[in-house]
């Protein structure tokens, strides 16, 4: 898959197509709208809810180690399962669920290149039957939190001369034009973005039929904005899941081996009272 | 089952550039209207036509986008 130095993370449309019958395999569908999986999905994929599954429902935080051994357990996977997460919208939310899946230590666990849009245009097969999997013992390891960006750390990371933190929004979010993207509602009370954050929208590391540009374009991408592999980079957007995106093309496609995801993003930042806050491109 | 007659129309509404995605699965329409940056649904729809799907997704979204009066 196009030079990316971790290439075993992405299977093609068509590798899934032709593996998703195989018992040792869970495929795994997370949609940005909850709704969509409903409408057809690849046959045998399961469906997770972003919104109740892959998060703490109480407090604001990711899964909790006991959610997420029953969520995995209840899904027919065990600890040497390979799994193949897909989604809408180029794999925003496969991207959270894969961050979330190696924060707590999944070995095996890979994105379907393209993501819904590419199988549902490609006219493969869709199943409306929802899977019933045997239940199997999943055992989490203790939350790797190195994957992670705080609040804290980001404030510090903001006057550290080897952190560049990237802002994946886009260009009028990161301006503060906008609060939040149109048609979404607005949370946050300030708009604009971590002063020396850079620009780098996520959507710009995709290609139009969805799939990943390849190791150079996405070298060029970054490195052209001095985001390098030889500093500690945090990527943020509004709530974390595009920057879950962009930290897993910063990790694992170009292979930087200090990324993470400030998941608190803008709308915590965007909402703390005397915050340092840039405006403008 | 398969999508049928996958479709992605750009268009405009309010000044917010949108995107209007529609297919045909089994007997039904879908259609989605999305806004093109960052991408996310901003209205969905289904109906026994591509027509009338595309219509009820834009006109919720129409509804969602209209700026607000100060």
């Amino acid at each position: 898959m196009a030079n990316y130095a971790n290439p075993d993370v992405l299977v093609s449309t068509d590798w899934v197509d032709q593996h998703k019958n195989d018992p040792n395999i869970v495929i795994a569908e997370v949609d940005v709208d909850t709704n969509a999986y409903n409408e057809g999905h690849v046959s045998g994929a399961i469906g997770w809810n972003w919104q109740t599954q892959l998060c703490d429902t109480v407090r604001r935080d990711v899964i909790s180690k006991a959610d997420l051994e029953k969520l995995l357990g209840s899904s027919g996977i065990d600890n040497n399962t390979m799994v193949v997460l897909y989604g809408d919208n180029n794999n925003w939310f496969a991207a959270w669920a894969l961050w979330q899946m190696k924060m707590y230590g999944h070995k095996d666990v890979r994105i379907m290149n393209g993501g819904r849009k590419k199988w549902l245009a490609e006219g493969r097969e869709l199943s409306k039957d929802a899977p019933s999997p045997t239940a199997k013992t999943y055992r989490a390891s203790e939350r790797n939190d190195s994957l992670r960006t705080y609040l804290r750390q980001a404030q510090e990371a903001m006057n550290s001369s080897g952190t560049v933190m990237v802002d994946v929004r886009s260009p009028d979010e990161f301006s503060g034009k906008v609060l939040s993207p149109p048609g979404l509602p607005e949370t946050c009370q300030r708009g604009g973005h971590i002063p020396g954050a850079k620009s780098i929208p996520w959507g710009k590391a995709c290609n139009e039929d969805g799939t990943f540009k390849s190791a150079d374009e996405l070298a060029a991408l970054y490195g052209g904005q001095n985001v390098t592999a030889d500093k500690n980079v945090i990527a943020y957007c509004r709530i974390g899941e595009r920057s879950s995106h962009s930290w897993f093309v910063l990790k694992y496609l170009l292979g930087y081996p200090n990324v993470t995801n400030y998941d608190g993003s803008w709308t915590e930042w965007g909402n703390l009272v005397n915050a340092p806050v840039e405006r403008g491109a | 089952m398969q999508a049928e007659s996958y479709r992605v129309v750009n268009q405009e509404i309010f000044g917010v550039e949108i995107t209007v995605t529609s297919y045909c699965i089994g007997e039904r329409f879908y259609c989605h209207v999305a806004n093109r940056d960052p991408g996310a649904v901003i209205a969905r729809a289904e109906a026994a036509s591509r027509e009338e799907a595309e219509k009820m997704a834009i006109e919720k979204a129409t509804e969602r986008l209209k700026p607000k009066k100060g």
